[in-house]
């Protein structure tokens, strides 16, 4: 157990601190609509900005183009970026977040020579195509099949809970190609063109007015064989290094954002008044609550700094990083609910136009926390059965 | 010194190192041999055999200096060498006597810090109470460590009045009400210090913390209902998940705390309160979780979750009321 200060690091933080002030946008990311061209459009610029001013890739290996950034250093860029309001990842989180990284330990070099720049200037937008209407936490009974003949699979079938399939121009898909196959054997990791003939793209609107989600229906697709990521039949092993990636550094953003708006719901609870005329503040309740959720976003840090701590002797993320993914999930709800009481009455109003940095929006949008990659049922079970040993139903 | 300049990189490094590690496993060896939990069934109120022992092994003087007999090292050791007390349910008196230590220390009076760190004098503490206060674990001889602000005091046996003996919640310490007097032995004025002691009391519910959860998997995975093992069934599995996580989480504020302390930053009062609070509040739904999970049993005398759930609420109880502590998260400067 160490805390080590430098000079190198001190400069490093002043660094990105002075350019964040300097070029994040003013305006809030644009929320996710049915054509979403608006965030697309506010993302590519921002990502396009981030990559001129050496800023894109921070995690990835230099010579993939990435700044090859020490974990330390990426938790000061996440820290000072969720400091300075940067917009989050939003349409872009896939490509950077799942498909580059999953790409740099599993493709080829050729697929790796053609998507990773693409992916981060921000050119290109990828999906996920894991989930389906019957392998929604049953992942592994994925029914989408595919069939190889001969440079090419024809994929048929449909996934569910696609985000950001309308703007995408990739996709991650996990196809069933070995016939007659089972569970996690015989499934195929491929990257499937969105604008190829045959798939058909259904935007469906979230509870927030958004469009976080679609279904995508696959009607005889043909995708070349060289689009397989790994080998033929081996696409789990290829998924779970997606996935785990998804459950542990993803995170330390969301944490950071957490505990800034716990503190903007004190200065919010100080300065509004209830009904009898008193500030939000001097209801114990309130108080009371807005204390322990303070003291919880420190420990979700300190939490973060854990899995960067046993992070730091792995090369991936390990089955821990499933705490703070349920922790993460569970506070925000937390957070969100407690900043609807807050607001009171307000909180019954809503912008005309939708709104990202609107409170109320991010309540709604709170409900996928514990749902969206993974619920919180489902890190729960992990926790049971990996990491303490339960056994598993059946 | 855990906080240093590298040169080239800063870290905030979460796990012992060989060193480190190899300190709380010397002691954590020695409790399992000598201070079993079961133990605790068969001597209620009575101090451990062992006490001389385990303070022969240099465990109160971690953070004493080494000329006056400890081993020179800081509350990041200190906090590991906690969590295996708390594992073993050591007294609170832990706490007192390595605060003892180091403060009559500071004060110059090495014959009495000396006699603390081989076991011969043993400290309790004292925690505000209606009008006096309320001795905890301060046995015949014994001293007596109270906090006040930053004001840290110890008294000795003859310096505390209207003594009255109590019957105390956790049945395997001893309570009394008292006064204290006007002449302590030692006063102190160290925030760090102060802030140390709080910080001790959560490391040692994060060691209550890792027994119930080893004592939740545990009976989920052996104990079989309608012909499987309970853990199969998620009612029993997510709280298991759930006490692990709380778990993680108050141990990672812990250490976390015990580094900004070590380094004298300005937030360690927040981060030390918020171990605190963290620790005690997630060990005491973990208590309560684990006599559920082992059902009828758990609510028996027999089994050792009620000894847990007992311990927790006096670790949480102890120096501040936990409504109080949860004040001051509001209040205190935090940087983010």
């Amino acid at each position: 157990m160490e805390f080590a200060v430098s000079a190198k690091d001190a400069k490093f933080r002043e660094d990105v601190r002075e350019w964040l002030s300097v070029n994040v946008p003013r305006d809030p990311r644009p929320p996710i609509t049915l054509a979403g061209a608006e965030q697309v459009e506010f993302m590519r610029r921002w990502q396009r900005k981030l990559f001129d001013g050496g800023w894109a890739g921070i995690s990835w290996p230099e010579e993939y183009g990435g700044r090859g950034l020490s974990l330390v250093e990426q938790v000061i860029w996440y820290e000072e970026y969720a400091r300075a309001g940067a917009p989050e990842a939003g349409c872009l989180f896939c490509s950077l977040q799942h498909a580059a990284p999953t790409l740099i330990v599993k493709g080829s070099p050729e697929q790796k020579a053609y998507y990773l720049p693409r992916i981060l200037t921000g050119e290109d937008i990828w999906c996920q195509g894991f989930s389906e209407p019957g392998a929604g936490s049953d992942l592994a009974n994925i029914s989408t099949r595919g069939t190889v003949e001969c440079d090419y699979i024809i994929v048929n079938g449909s996934k569910i809970w696609t985000s950001f399939a309308q703007v995408s121009d990739y996709q991650e898909l996990v196809i069933r190609t070995q016939p007659g196959s089972k569970r996690h054997k015989g499934l195929t990791w491929i990257i499937c063109d969105m604008r190829l003939p045959g798939i058909t793209i259904r935007p469906i609107k979230s509870l927030d007015g958004e469009y976080h989600n679609c279904e995508v229906f696959y009607d005889n697709v043909e995708i070349p064989v060289v689009n397989v990521v790994g080998k033929i039949d081996d696409g789990w092993s290829v998924a779970m290094a997606t996935l785990s990636f998804e459950r542990g550094t993803a995170f330390m953003e969301t944490q950071m954002r957490l505990a800034y708006t716990v503190e903007k719901l004190i200065g919010l609870a100080r300065l509004l008044k209830g009904a009898d005329g008193r500030p939000i503040i001097e209801d114990g309740g309130i108080a009371s609550q807005l204390s322990r959720l303070r003291a919880r976003s420190a420990s979700l840090k300190a939490m973060t700094y854990m899995g960067a701590s046993r992070a730091r002797n792995s090369d991936m993320p390990g089955p821990e990083g499933t705490y703070i993914a349920l922790r993460c999930g569970e506070m925000k709800q937390e957070v969100y609910r407690l900043a609807m009481e807050i607001l009171g009455p307000q909180g019954m109003e809503r912008p005309v136009e939708l709104a990202t940095q609107d409170l109320v929006q991010q309540y709604l949008y709170s409900y996928a926390a514990t749902i969206g990659g993974g619920t919180s049922e489902i890190r729960r079970n992990i926790i049971g059965e990996r990491l303490l040993g339960l056994p598993r139903h059946g | 010194m855990a906080c240093r300049d590298t040169g080239d990189d800063q870290m905030i490094d979460l796990i012992p190192s060989s060193e480190q590690g190899a300190i709380a496993e010397g002691v954590a060896d020695f409790l399992r041999e000598h201070f079993p939990i079961d133990r605790l069934r068969h001597s209620r109120g009575t101090v451990d055999d062992n006490w001389v022992d385990l303070a022969q092994l240099g465990a109160f003087g971690v953070s004493v200096p080494e000329e006056s007999g400890g081993i020179g090292l800081g509350v990041v050791e200190d906090v590991l060498v906690f969590r295996e007390f708390g594992r073993h349910l050591v007294s609170p008196a832990a706490i007192g006597t390595r605060v003892a230590a180091i403060a009559a220390a500071a004060n110059g009076q090495e014959a009495l810090c000396r006699d603390l760190l081989k076991g011969r004098r043993r400290a309790g503490l004292a925690t505000p109470a209606g009008s006096g206060v309320q001795l905890l674990e301060v046995g015949t001889g014994d001293l007596c460590v109270a906090i006040s602000g930053e004001i840290l005091q110890v008294f000795d046996t003859d310096q505390l009045a209207d003594r009255e003996e109590l019957f105390a919640l956790d049945e395997t310490l001893t309570l009394a009400r008292g006064r204290l007097g006007k002449a302590p032995l030692i006063t102190v004025t160290d925030r760090s210090l102060v802030l140390s002691v709080r910080l001790l009391a959560a490391a040692m519910l994060c060691g209550v913390l890792d027994v119930t959860r080893d004592m939740a998997v545990d009976y989920a995975r052996t104990r079989q209902q309608f012909g499987v093992p309970i853990g199969v069934f998620q009612g029993i599995k997510h709280p298991c998940a759930d006490i692990a996580l709380a778990a993680e989480e108050a141990w990672s504020q812990v250490a976390y705390a015990s580094l900004m302390l070590e380094a004298e930053l300005p937030s360690a009062a927040f981060d030390v309160t918020a171990a605190k609070f963290v620790a005690g509040d997630n060990a005491l739904v973990s208590a309560r979780a684990n006599i559920q999970i082992h059902g009828g049993m758990g609510f028996t005398d027999e089994v050792d979750a009620q000894l847990l759930l007992k311990r927790v609420h006096v670790l949480h109880q102890l120096f501040d009321d936990p409504r109080l502590v949860r004040q001051s998260l509001l209040e205190l400067p935090l940087e983010i």
